[in-house]
């Protein structure tokens, strides 16, 4: 009802938009383990946290706009983030180290 | 003025990025796969809740409240259970977990064994630069010899993440891994002769 397209008060959308910025460069980070990982299991790691750091952005940003549909995104983009994960680590055992 | 409930958004938010942070810095400082996929389930899945849990009370009572519990619901168990599934493929191709003895092998005798978590990779790049017994001047050039074939990609990197090379240098399947930077920048310049080493070394 508050959410519906009121925004919410200053302090919280700030809140959420400093949480945002700080899982956004949180993600940047991570992907130097993408990068460099030695293995492809540790890049796979690496990618799923950027992917459900990016979840948590989304949700946060639904948040601070108060436009719940972003909601919907955020859980489709969760649920394929581990169906991504899942996908390359069976793939993986059955190939060998492809990437 | 500031209710209750901006409070404990605001707290939630806080304990969701520091957990969060906890999980990119073992995600980058740990020596290999298993404690990376362990700190990375773990602590993020905690960071995810909680920041989910601020979202669901901004919203407060809504139909959309539930939507963000489901989401909550859903990470909870879909995070542990991805890096479960990837940490058993890596446990399926063979990939050995780094041990003490990797350490012991990498650091050499002068550094002490019983070192600090945090200390772990400091000794490593001084007992490779300038040891000062015979026996460490015995693992000087291995260290000498891992680190320009893993560093060659990515040279411009700090001081810590040469400690932390040094550290992967340690173990078996590293030295395998070594040309993997290379498939990380040019690709694949060879998938075949990855999987042939690692599976050499299994056996």
């Amino acid at each position: 009802m508050s959410a519906a397209g009121s925004a919410v008060s200053p302090l919280i959308s700030g809140a959420l938009f400093a949480a945002a910025g700080a899982f956004v460069l949180l993600g940047i980070v991570v992907f130097y383990r993408v990068y460099r990982g030695p293995t492809v299991q540790d890049r796979v790691i690496g990618v799923n946290i950027v992917g459900s750091n990016t979840v948590i952005v989304i949700a946060l940003l639904a948040a601070a706009f108060g436009r719940p549909t972003f909601l919907d995104v955020a859980l489709v983009y969760a649920l394929l983030n581990f169906l991504m994960s899942i996908a390359i680590s069976k793939f993986t055992v059955e190939r060998g180290e492809v990437f | 003025m500031v209710s209750i409930g901006e409070i404990a958004v605001v707290a939630l938010l806080v304990g969701g990025v520091f957990f969060a942070f906890v999980a990119a810095v073992g995600l980058l400082r740990l020596p290999d796969l298993y404690t990376r996929a362990h700190a990375a389930s773990k602590s993020d899945t905690l960071g995810a809740v909680l920041s989910l849990a601020a979202v669901a009370l901004v919203f407060g009572t809504d139909v959309t409240t539930v939507k963000a519990a489901f989401l909550i619901a859903f990470m909870f168990v879909t995070n542990p259970t991805a890096a479960h599934a990837i940490v058993r493929a890596a446990h399926d191709q063979g990939i050995e977990p780094w041990t003490v003895a990797d350490r012991e092998t990498e650091v050499g005798p002068a550094a002490g064994g019983e070192s600090t978590e945090g200390t772990v990779s400091e000794p490593a790049t001084d007992g490779g630069t300038s040891g000062d017994g015979a026996s460490s001047e015995v693992t000087a050039p291995d260290a000498e010899s891992t680190e320009p074939t893993r560093t060659d990609p990515t040279a411009s990197d700090g001081e810590a993440i040469d400690s932390e090379t040094a550290d992967d240098g340690a173990t078996d399947r590293e030295g395998a891994a070594g040309a993997d930077p290379d498939a990380g920048g040019g690709t694949d310049p060879d998938p075949d002769g990855d999987r042939d080493r690692t599976g050499s070394e299994q056996r």
